[in-house]
């Protein structure tokens, strides 16, 4: 290194070395200027680069970059000029750029370890198997008394799916290691190996393997039931016995090793399997997994008798998660009656004579009856009968005012009603019963965004967020993804675009950031050797964004950039609140406020370095992996400069590429995508999309129209290439065959005659093939039979009518929410304007 | 209800129920920590449809000149699914852990002096002790007690549980030494793996954006 220096300025050049590796950044540019003062040397590279590094770890960007830059112009055949380059293209996340540069570096010097480590550790960051195997190996070559060598060349072979080569390499490595105490990492090894043989289908050897390494094996969970899972594959089913039946007085809470344990008996019928759980239910009566599984898999009378035993217990013992427990038995409408008919029951009985049943001997407390008044609410709440559900739910509260759950249950009645202000109301209620809990107060929080009350929300999340912060960019801070996708969606109904793009902007810096935190694992778990637990990161990261966290803000992000593209001049849909969109002097302020705290951005993230992301107490403040300086500090996200985008369909792709991949199972994500192509003008896509709307549910309301626009876009934007056409001919063909789009829409409209938003949706796409009829269609609408129509599809109809779909006058707008107030008569949306007023 | 070890893909719903229901929030990163470095010791409990209903989220504190005891950083239940004895369960759980792999021999954690409802759990159903208190532990200045339970009693279980694993069937399997070996030499080891043929193409010349000027 610095082999063009005479001693004396080779000495310093190693200081400055040193100073980079402890951080004493200000001594390390003292000794490079030192070196660059005689006049020999003024334009020597390697020292200019590492002055440029220095200068970057201190927050000089500008300078750095420049005496990089100038360094490597003076020395292009210096490896430590091009590594220190790849290093500051790597703190500003360029990862690609700096992979280039490290193996520039490596070219003048090939063998050059610390070089290698971190071309390999962008290689697994960005995912560059190819790259990362190629290293990896590199790596264990020079260095092959190195246990890290080792590892990571057998991960890179695993990640690759070469299964044998990884076992290969994990097995010699094991062998160098023979003679050395067996301890917890050593244990973690060999289940690592473990797994790979098993995810490779090497069944037998895998269970070989744990069993020949017992002893040395720390965890014995894993053991268990991996032997177990292992031995139930190969049809061993009296070790899977034992073993599960072990696992289950370990943990009977635990419904994989239930289920595991009853196929292990070998049951030949659906009753022998019902014998086995009744036995386990005997030996665990409190396991409420061995209750549920038990639940699951008798019927009739069996079930009646068991589900009285079990909710009366509950309902005594005053369980308020009682019902949530049996919700998903009401998929079968005969479990349902049977349990609508026995807590009725209970209801009339305790009336009467404060026991469950006429003939019980006990006497209930009156906490017995309160339980079952709250249960009967929810259960007709959860059939939609709102006014049912109301009077219980208020002779619960009436029963007892002090107790919070029934005002829970009432909020949540009112939001399935529709009417979150009355829901806010109750949320609050129970809230003020108890200050100091704060799933409450976030409940309370999340209904308050629903209703559009986006200050008092704010001001309730305050109670919990850490004192003299702004609690919205608190909450940002600790990643609080609830709070940020209901704030996306309640600025989103108001039309208050910039907010809108904040949030989900926000949202997604946040999964850049998870993303981002990978990196310190990698080195850091091949040191700890939770390789299992490593691999399982990995692969959590290749799908992060599949989240529902994120789906949500993205579907908020993209319908905003349509509507940006739809009317770019920040007009809003013309029925809406539109409240936002003129600078009143309050927005005004608002944003400068906010370019306030963008220059208050680089003081304030200083602070938050130090303490290291966590509101938590002391020992959670100093533990950190590590810290790399000079990393960029990303500029705070501005909506106000978001929505000014000239290019709003070039902007949704970041958020419409990844839920198109990680979110497949959705239909909005298809229909959403088929939008953004229409506007494009990508017909390929747009078959795509439908195609996908069409396997995820057919019965999505957009596609008719969808359909129907296709056709029309595919007539009349004729397709020059010639083996493009020929797909879109045969792909059109395959969805409306004949390219009879009335017909195919008729046979839609007859499978969907129940559906309000599907006959809508019908209605409008033949509108659009033919606009005199658009009156017939709308009318067709409004003689829908809405004690048929669901909520969510009378709200849905609402908002496409107020846009202007089929062209509603103000009187046929009254006409529909007339209709549709009589079936929903709590949900303010339906409120004409004159009764609201009174 | 179903309990089980928490996986790397459930840290990022834990730290969710965390924001629901604690005042004391991490940044993922810390989640990611625990799940790479402890990934036996943490557990969630997840209802019908996968969603967390509670979590412990626990480490071990590893002091060379210390006795080796787990720590628990945070544990939460819904308030929508109380009196299951869900916390117990868990906490059974992790301090099992704890002591299985990697030989706790006893777990603490902290809680606030004003948490009565936790304190009573964690005195009365947890059986755990008041060890110390430690003045102005938590972010906004308040004492947190810090509270001991020694993990004897798992001794006993730990032992019962080796044996059972010990009288499973696979006999014709030698267990393996961890004695005296002879020393193997990793180069030859190395060359058994074949190696040598690594791709000259790690070193072809790259033009990285923004250098082209420099060439």
């Amino acid at each position: 290194m610095a082999k063009d220096l005479p001693p004396k300025e080779n000495a310093l050049f190693k200081r400055i070395l040193k100073c980079y590796e402890n951080k004493q950044y200000k001594n390390g540019l003292k000794h490079a200027r030192q070196i660059l003062s005689n006049s020999k040397f003024q334009e020597h590279g390697e020292t200019l680069a590492m002055m440029g590094l220095t200068l970057n770890c201190l927050g000089r960007k500008v300078e750095a970059y420049d005496n990089v830059k100038r360094g490597l112009r003076n020395n292009l055949r210096s490896h430590v000029c091009w590594h220190v380059f790849g290093l500051l293209q790597r703190s500003d996340k360029k990862y690609e750029e700096a992979i280039k540069c490290y193996r520039n570096a490596l070219r003048w010097d090939k063998d050059n370890l610390q070089i290698l480590r971190d071309l390999s550790l962008l290689q697994i960051q960005t995912r560059d198997l190819d790259g990362y195997k190629i290293t990896r190996r590199q790596l264990l070559m020079l260095r092959a008394n190195q246990r890290a060598g080792w590892i990571g060349y057998a991960i890179s072979l695993h990640v690759m799916g070469d299964y044998e080569d990884a076992l290969n390499v994990l097995q010699t490595f094991r062998k160098t290691q023979e003679g050395k105490p067996a301890d917890y990492e050593f244990s973690e090894l060999l289940m690592y190996e473990a797994s790979i043989m098993a995810e490779g289908g090497k069944t037998e050897c895998a269970l070989d393997h744990i069993y020949k390494h017992r002893a040395a094996i720390v965890d014995v969970e894993a053991w268990l039931s991996m032997a177990g899972d292992l031995h139930i594959k190969l049809g061993q089913m009296r070790e899977a016995g034992l073993i599960f039946e072990r696992l289950i007085q370990r943990n009977p809470e635990n419904k994989e090793y239930i289920g595991q344990f009853i196929k292990a008996q070998q049951p030949e019928t659906e009753e022998e399997a019902l014998g086995v759980c009744m036995k386990l239910h005997e030996k665990y009566p409190r396991s409420e997994a061995v209750t549920v599984c038990t639940l699951n898999m008798c019927s009739g009378e069996s079930f009646r008798a068991f589900v009285d035993k079990y909710m009366q217990r509950q309902l005594r013992k005053g369980v308020p998660p009682l019902f949530n427990m049996l919700k998903h038995q009401f998929n079968d409408a005969n479990k349902m009656s049977i349990i609508s008919e026995l807590v009725h029951g209970y209801c009339k009985s305790l009336e009467v004579c404060q026991k469950f049943n006429s003939d019980s001997e006990e006497e209930e407390l009156p906490t017995s009856y309160l339980h079952v008044l709250i249960f009967l609410a929810q259960l007709f709440d959860y059939k939609r009968d709102i006014q049912e559900a109301l009077d219980y739910i208020n002779k619960a509260i009436t029963h007892t005012p002090t107790y919070i759950d029934p005002y829970l249950v009432k909020g949540k009645i009112y939001k399935h009603a529709g009417n979150m202000v009355e829901a806010v109301h109750w949320l609050e209620e129970a809230r003020n019963l108890d200050l100091a809990d704060r799933y409450l107060n976030c409940k309370s929080a999340k209904y308050l965004l629903r209703a559009g009350m986006k200050e008092r929300a704010e001001e309730l999340c305050a109670l919990f967020t850490r004192e003299n912060t702004n609690p919205v960019d608190n909450l940002n801070e600790m990643q609080c993804m609830w709070f940020l996708t209901e704030s996306a969606s309640a600025a989103y109904n108001k039309q208050d675009w910039p907010a809108t793009l904040q949030k989900c902007h926000e949202i997604e810096k946040h999964f850049v950031d998870i993303v981002e935190d990978q990196f310190d694992f990698h080195p850091y778990s091949m040191r700890k050797m939770t390789l299992r637990a490593y691999i399982g990161l990995l692969k959590l990261e290749d799908q992060l964004r599949g989240h529902d966290f994120y789906s949500k803000g993205a579907k908020v992000a993209i319908n905003t950039y349509l509507h940006l593209h739809d009317q770019p001049n920040g007009q809003t849909n013309g029925h809406g609140n539109g409240e936002s969109d003129g600078l009143t002097e309050k927005e005004l302020k608002k944003q400068l406020s906010k370019q306030k705290r963008a220059e208050q951005w680089k003081k304030k993230q200083d602070e938050a370095k130090e303490k290291q992301g966590t509101t938590g107490g002391k020992d959670t403040q100093k533990k950190n992996t590590t810290g790399t300086d000079g990393e960029v500090v990303a500029p705070p996200i501005v909506g106000t400069e978001l929505v000014k985008t000239e290019t709003p369909l070039e902007d949704v792709m970041r958020f419409l590429d990844p839920i198109r991949t990680l979110s497949p199972q959705c239909p909005d994500t298809h229909t959403l995508a088929f939008e953004v192509f229409y506007r494009k003008g990508k017909i390929l896509l747009m078959i795509q999309s439908i195609k996908r709307a069409i396997r995820t549910n057919p019965s999505t309301p957009e596609i008719p129209l969808h359909l129907t626009k296709l056709c029309d876009y595919v007539s009349k934007h004729p397709e020059s290439d010639e083996l493009v056409k020929g797909i879109i001919t045969d792909e059109m063909e395959g969805l409306v065959p004949g390219g009879k789009i009335s017909t195919w829409l008729d046979s839609y409209a007859a499978e969907h005659v129940d559906g309000l938003s599907q006959t809508f949706s019908v209605g409008c796409a033949r509108a659009f093939l033919d606009s005199d009829s658009t009156r017939t269609h709308l009318e067709t609408v409004l003689k829908f039979d809405f004690s048929k129509a669901s909520l969510p599809s009378c709200l849905y109809v609402l908002e496409k009518l107020q846009a202007g779909s089929l062209k509603p006058s103000p009187e046929d707008m009254a006409l529909y929410k007339k209709h549709v107030h009589q079936r929903y008569p709590l949900c303010p949306s339906f409120k004409l304007e004159k009764d609201i007023k009174r | 209800m179903h309990i089980r070890c928490a996986t790397t893909s459930d840290l990022i719903n834990m730290q969710h129920c965390n924001l629901l229901c604690l005042p004391e929030n991490y940044q993922m990163k810390y989640y990611f920590y625990h799940g790479l470095s402890w990934p036996q010791l943490s557990f969630v409990a997840v209802d019908e449809k996968e969603k967390i209903c509670g979590y412990v989220l626990a480490k071990m504190e590893e002091e060379p000149d210390e006795v080796p005891h787990g720590h628990i950083t945070s544990l939460a239940v819904k308030r929508s699914h109380r009196r299951l004895g869900l916390a117990k369960k868990l906490m059974d759980q992790a301090s099992r852990a704890m002591a299985e792999s990697f030989s706790a021999k006893y777990v603490s954690l902290h809680v606030r002096i004003s948490n009565r409802a936790a304190l009573s759990l964690y005195t009365h159903v947890l059986k755990f002790q008041i060890d110390d208190v430690e003045p102005k532990y938590y972010a906004d200045g308040e004492d947190a007690y810090a509270m001991k339970k020694h993990l004897n009693h798992l001794t006993e279980e730990t032992e019962d549980t080796r044996n059972f694993i010990n009288s499973l069937g696979m006999d014709s399997i030698e267990p393996t030494s961890n004695g005296h070996q002879e020393e193997v030499d990793v180069e030859e080891q190395l060359e058994k793996l074949n190696l040598t043929d690594v791709d000259p193409n790690i070193c072809d010349p790259v033009v990285v954006t923004g250098t082209e000027e420099l060439e």
